[in-house]
């Protein structure tokens, strides 16, 4: 019985009570970078005895800014195209994205004003994003199939999936075998602000399998392993980066281009997590890792532990901290050579300066609070503080971001 | 007839061959150049350094002539002889000449009368780099009303006369317009498919960019200047903005726009902020814009939607309003 209070681990969807949640999260990154808030509605329902749905409704509003993937200038390396001789940071006014040409009624063009060495580039792109998720469990006797379709829509990005979850109960449910299947088929569409020319696809396939198995009466140990396929269109369409001969306009602004990463990415993630009850304080611990390694070039590990602690008859309250650390992508870096146009043999075949591929590790401290209200209202409160910094001494550190997250939601059960 | 000195033409070339800078990367060409007082862009595709060196040279040429023939600044050119000649007899003009007055009044009546290339006495009571601003007193308006108005401009076939002194014609609303859509028929005969001509941020297209599938167009953010508010990705038309947010005065509280309503002698008032609009000619764009401005968004997008071929967005202070296809135009 113990076990069944524990924290759910792994994969497995288990079914529970009928209910409506509601939630809102803000993720607020500092100096004005990206925020997102977040409204979630969550209604759960068994319609017969061996079918429940799950729906998810899901709205993000999204401002702020993201670094463009440009570094300060005071960073840059540039060179003539022509004689090859290097370009004094000093003279180098701004950046620029190639337009062909700008209609309107400035005539004279735009007033360019030169931006300052060491400002790390940024871009706003606010938008604003609608999911949805409906999950029907289907549970026959030791046995649960759990069909997923799910859509989400952006301005900029429409998404389509589908996930088919298998878990098999047995040895006295004391051992869960689960299986899984998702995919989703994502159109990247093509703005004013990005690097794309037309709307693009992307495919991802994952596939799961794992389980849990109960050790003892206040242990359990779960396990997974997710293998995952993208194919297509894997850039992010925003980012930019600068070659060493890219152009300069004619008012010294640096002429940014688009970042070219494999149209294939292939991963691997193992999961492992142990729950401990202690029930001499009447809490339980748990602790994961979770190696990820990808066809980029990224290994990346991932430690989590988290306390849950059942203070009287209604409230849980539970401290938590996260690291994790992951090696670059082959492809990335600050700047590169040569020049897709000016001097192409110098390319190398893929790049991206996206700071979310290079070396770094982030750490999230976070506080939970579970209070049950009366018997059919929950309410959950947590707070995260989040850091992620740069670890290859090239990207400057102002590019990753520290961030706060505040999450608060309502769960009525019927 | 009105002939220009061959030393007008000669002093303009070369003011013009001295702002020309040119760059060439593969078959990417790029000219540019400062004529009739704005930038002037032209990108082009070509394999052959002949034909793009070619075109270059040609494309200044022309571009120095039709300024030397056409602008007002210049007294020696056949509108300055034009203007000067106010309560004057008839003027012969040229093939060239009276084929563009020809378009003006044509544009006249396409636009209800809000296009009005005889509106010059109007544009010479409202100065919008006078320190201090001011604003011209309402006997002046009047006035210079009543030598306006290209219905008062006497026609006949190679010939022009202004019957009432102080009369003058201004061809800035036309004459960029014009000479876009003259280049890309320029490039056409020197065998060049894929090109931009791009006068003071009035541009037509023909082909698509270098290494692209189309030409890629910012439309300009009127509440910031520079930046854009969104492109459009053209392959064989024109696209042209018209907006008073980058040159205005304000006296005691109101502004006051550099477009002038010819109908009344003010400036527009009517919370446009500017309008887009994309036609396949470079000279429709432009006079549709300036006019869809004039008239306003209701009254502007209505004249719009009866010219085939042509999309169009006005942007008010609270709003967009776009013609049904405008956004087909927008990459998605």
């Amino acid at each position: 019985m113990l076990a069944l209070a524990l924290p759910v681990v792994g994969l497995s969807r288990v079914r529970a009570d009928d209910s409506v949640g509601i939630s809102h999260q803000t993720y607020a990154e500092e100096h004005g970078r990206i925020q997102v808030n977040t409204e979630t509605l969550r209604i759960q329902k068994t319609i017969l005895p061996w079918m429940d749905v799950t729906i998810n409704e899901v709205y993000d509003g999204i401002t702020g800014a993201t670094p463009t993937g440009a570094p300060p200038i005071n960073r840059l390396k540039m060179r003539d195209p022509g004689t090859g001789e290097l370009i004094p940071p000093s003279s180098i006014t701004g950046y620029t994205r190639q337009l062909d040409g700008v209609s309107g009624a400035s005539q004279s063009g735009p007033v360019i004003r030169a931006m300052e060495q060491n400002k790390l580039p940024v871009t706003e792109s606010p938008d604003q994003r609608f999911g949805s998720d409906v999950a029907i469990g289907l549970t026959l006797g030791q046995h649960r199939l759990v069909p997923e379709f799910s859509f989400s829509n952006e301005s900029d990005y429409r998404s389509y999936g589908f996930a088919l979850n298998y878990t098999y109960e047995f040895n006295d449910k004391n051992t869960t075998f689960s299986l899984g299947w998702s995919h989703a088929t994502d159109q990247v569409l093509a703005n004013e602000n990005t690097f794309l020319t037309k709307s693009s696809n992307k495919n991802t396939d994952n596939f799961i399998i794992g389980g849990t198995q109960l050790l003892g009466p206040g242990t359990i140990l779960g396990a997974n392993l997710t293998l995952g396929y993208a194919h297509g269109y894997l850039n992010d369409p925003y980012r930019a980066v600068v070659f060493e001969e890219s152009t300069l306009d004619p008012d010294n602004r640096v002429v940014l281009s688009g970042e070219q990463r494999p149209s294939h990415r292939s991963s691997q993630a193992l999961y492992l997590s142990l729950t401990q009850a202690v029930s001499s304080l009447d809490a339980s611990v748990e602790g994961s890792y979770r190696f990820y390694h990808d066809s980029y070039g990224i290994y990346a590990h991932t430690f989590h532990v988290a306390w849950f602690q059942k203070i009287g008859k209604s409230f849980v309250i539970s401290p938590s901290a996260r690291y994790y650390y992951q090696t670059a992508a082959d492809f990335y870096g600050i700047q590169f050579p040569g020049d897709p146009v000016n001097d192409p043999d110098l390319v190398p075949k893929f790049y991206s300066a996206d700071y979310r591929l290079s070396r770094l590790q982030a750490f999230t401290l976070g506080l939970d609070a579970d209070i049950k209200l009366n018997k059919n209202f929950d309410l959950r409160l947590g707070y995260q503080r989040y850091w992620m910094q740069g670890l290859d001494h090239d990207t400057v550190q102002s590019t990753y971001p520290k961030a706060n997250i505040f999450t608060i939601g309502l769960m009525f059960s019927f | 007839m009105i002939e220009v000195p061959a030393s007008v033409v000669s002093l303009v070339s070369a003011r013009v061959r001295d702002s020309m800078q040119v760059e060439v990367r593969g078959d990417a060409h790029r000219i540019k150049c400062r004529a009739m007082s704005t930038p002037v862009n032209i990108a082009f595709a070509t394999s052959s350094a002949e034909a793009g060196k070619n075109l270059g040279l040609a494309a200044i040429d022309w571009i120095a002539r039709f300024e030397a023939r056409y602008s007002r600044f210049i007294p020696e050119s056949i509108v300055g002889q034009i203007n000067a000649k106010g309560g004057g007899d008839w003027l012969e003009i040229d093939e060239d000449a009276d084929r563009l007055l020809s378009t003006c009044g044509e544009m006249h009546s396409l636009t209800r009368g809000v296009f009005d290339a005889a509106a010059l006495p109007l544009l010479r009571i409202w100065d919008w780099k006078a320190e201090p601003a001011r604003v011209p007193g309402e006997s002046a308006i009047l006035g210079a009303r009543e030598v306006s108005g290209w219905e008062k401009v006497q026609r006949r076939e190679r010939g022009i006369r202004l019957p009432m002194a102080g009369m003058g014609i201004d061809l800035g609303g036309i004459g960029k317009e014009l000479s876009v859509d003259e280049l890309v028929a320029m490039a056409r005969s020197f065998g060049i498919r894929d090109v931009m001509i791009d006068i003071g941020q009035d541009i037509r297209v023909a082909g698509r960019s270098p290494g692209k599938d189309a030409w890629y167009i910012g439309l300009e953010e009127p509440d910031r200047p520079g930046e854009c508010w969104t492109a459009v990705r053209l392959t064989d038309q024109a696209v042209a903005t018209s907006g008073d947010y980058f040159r205005s005065f304000t006296v005691d509280g109101k502004r006051y726009g550099h477009i002038l309503d010819p109908r009344t002698g003010l400036p527009v008032s009517n919370s446009c902020q500017a309008v887009s609009v994309i036609a396949p000619s470079c000279v429709m764009a432009g006079i549709l814009s300036t006019a869809g401005f004039i008239l306003g968004a209701e009254e502007g997008l209505e004249m719009i939607r009866g010219q085939s071929g042509v999309e169009a967005c006005i942007t008010t202070e609270l709003a967009r309003h776009q013609t049904r296809r405008f956004s087909a135009y927008v990459p998605a």
